[in-house]
């Protein structure tokens, strides 16, 4: 049991941290279906940042400022051009897909995994120091929300940004300032992917953490605090599959499939139970035209 | 419509997978067995779909979600069970070897007209899909019903539009045409359904009806510039150009897209540049 609990500290991160860049977006009224491609280049970046420099903190550092790189592409795209919001992050995981696979290929010569990079440091049961921050910061993140102005002000922008820019809301630069913040988480989660959990830069990285993470914010209503536990039990199923595949017999892997699909099935199970009580940010997705009326 | 389904991936392995196995189990002579197991993907791919149009109808499940999550209980039940387990080729000996299932007859192959050309009668096939949903979306009651949902589902619901029931049917053969590109797949090139199915069909179609404008004669355009960048980066490898380089073609074409304002100003440039000769200062 205590086994299975420090693996869900161990493998949880990256989908908390990615899920609570997710909830930040959105909140603030950006939909943000790239979470995916963002967790990629911070994935990437993080491997290239520790190759290079030999410390996993200036990775972790390289994998965040690369998530937030293109998080502003996406805020380039939806505030500035006001483009379709789902069509920019979708346009955004498919350019990470081809992008990182080339540079991949690029700067290591191949197409499969990066050469071992240094990883984060661990304590006795395998947590690195991401696993203190994906409990803190979704604390942290409720705290901003609920208590002070500029989570006010974020709420307010997401819900109804022409009455927020009445009461003198800087409706646009505090929307970009989200997707900035939730690039910087996703790329921190992409990150504990690469220099955190495996060491190692793989090419099916982030393998579709990001859209559990964007699962784990609607399940968990937009919350920060709903949004992280959703991730800790998805990361806690990936855990308990993970154990069960290593305990059954080798006759039964094939089995293996319906345990990866079940997290995903009940997923969809709760959120059709609960769905009549979740509701995502009133303009959630909306482009925000100054001189529009609504 | 105005509705995403990002969930052509799911619907195109259950597809293939349908196509697969119809292909295999029915002892049917050529004519009758490549449109039987053609339809079997069809409404393979419009049952998944269909779940998603139902849970946003009936729950209020967001589509972009559920069709992301309904992906990957596909890709997990069939590549790690269906074709692992109970339908793997049967003396692929070793539970670990990712063989895929037992080929489909030969009868179920897709015919290739022109000898010598890898054309298959899937061009013909997805065209004429093409042709009827261009037909359906822009000159029958029933796409005009669709058309007018997604331009506004208020509006439609209280001039008459049975408009739960537009969206679980667009959304099923949405579905239908993604299973129906996966029973291609199988008929045409692969011939079963193979242990390691990792198409990016499902995404490439997102990207294509974006591209397209999501008009059929857009989407069709889109998707022979696509399939041309696709067979390209096979050869591009051949001079040492990274064959991701289309994957990140149709990246920056589907943002160029999503940002019609960014180039609008260029456009009206371009625009005033060719009329100047002509016209008066």
């Amino acid at each position: 049991m205590s086994a299975a609990l420090s693996g869900v500290l161990e493998f949880a991160p990256p989908l908390v941290l990615a899920a609570l860049g997710g909830v930040l977006s959105e909140r603030a009224g950006v939909v943000n279906i790239g979470l995916e491609g963002m967790m990629r280049f911070g994935a990437f970046a993080a491997a290239v940042g520790a190759f290079f420099t030999g410390s996993p903190w200036l990775g972790l550092a390289c994998g965040a400022l690369a998530g937030a790189a293109a998080a502003a592409a996406h805020a380039l795209l939806s505030l500035r051009y006001r483009a379709d919001q789902v069509v920019s992050g979708i346009a955004l995981n498919l350019v990470a897909l081809g992008l990182v696979t080339f540079l991949l290929e690029a700067t290591f010569g191949s197409s499969g995994v990066s050469p071992p990079v240094p990883a984060l440091p661990r304590d006795a049961s395998g947590r690195t120091a991401l696993a203190w921050v994906a409990v803190a910061l979704p604390i942290l993140l409720h705290l901003v929300f609920a208590r002070t102005p500029l989570g006010l002000r974020i709420r307010a922008t997401g819900e109804n940004p022409h009455a927020a820019a009445t009461a003198g809301v800087r409706v646009l630069r505090l929307r970009a300032g989200c997707v900035l913040g939730s690039g910087l988480l996703a790329g921190l989660g992409g990150a504990a992917l690469s220099v955190g959990i495996l060491g190692q830069f793989d090419a099916r990285m982030p393998a579709g953490q990001g859209f559990m993470a964007l699962a784990a914010m609607v399940f968990g209503r937009w919350t920060p605090l709903g949004a992280a536990a959703a991730a800790f039990f998805f990361a806690a199923a990936d855990a308990f599959q993970r154990q069960l595949s290593f305990s059954v017999h080798a006759a039964d892997l094939r089995l293996q499939g319906i345990f990866l699909a079940l997290p995903y099935a009940l997923t969809l199970l709760l959120l059709t139970a609960g769905a009549g009580r979740i509701r995502a940010p009133a303009a959630d997705g909306i482009p925000y035209d100054p001189e529009g009326r609504s | 419509m105005g509705l995403f389904n990002i969930g052509g991936e799911g619907q195109l392995i259950w597809g293939a997978l349908a196509a697969a196995v119809a292909g295999r189990a029915l002892d049917l002579p050529a004519p009758l067995l490549v449109p039987a197991a053609l339809i079997a993907a069809a409404v393979a791919g419009a049952a998944w779909g269909f779940i998603p149009g139902v849970l946003k109808m009936y729950r209020g499940v967001h589509e972009v979600i559920s069709t992301i999550l309904l992906n990957w209980i596909a890709i997990h039940l069939v590549h790690g069970w269906l074709v692992a387990g109970p339908l793997a080729a049967r003396g692929s000996g070793s539970s670990v070897s990712m063989a895929g299932t037992d080929p489909i007859r030969a009868a179920a192959w897709l015919p290739r007209p022109i000898p010598g050309s890898r054309l298959d009668l899937g061009l013909p096939v997805a065209l004429a899909c093409a042709a009827a949903v261009w037909f359906l979306l822009t000159r029958m009651w029933l796409g005009f019903e669709w058309r007018a949902v997604g331009a506004g589902a208020v509006a439609a619901q209280a001039s008459g539009i049975a408009t739960r029931l537009r969206v679980c049917q667009a959304m099923a053969l949405s579905g239908a045409l993604s299973g129906l590109a996966g029973g291609l797949l199988v008929l045409g090139t692969e011939h079963r359904y193979p242990g390691v199915f990792r198409t990016g069909y499902g995404f490439d179609g997102i990207a294509v009806a974006l591209i397209g404008g999501a008009t059929a004669p857009g989407v069709v355009a889109a998707g022979f510039v696509f399939g041309a960048v696709r067979a390209g980066a096979t050869r591009l490898q051949l001079v040492g150009i990274h064959p991701s380089f289309a994957e990140l073609i149709q990246g920056i074409a589907v943002l160029l897209v999503a940002a019609p304002r960014l180039f609008a100003p260029l456009l009206i440039r371009l625009r005033a540049l060719s009329r100047a000769p002509g016209a008066p200062p």
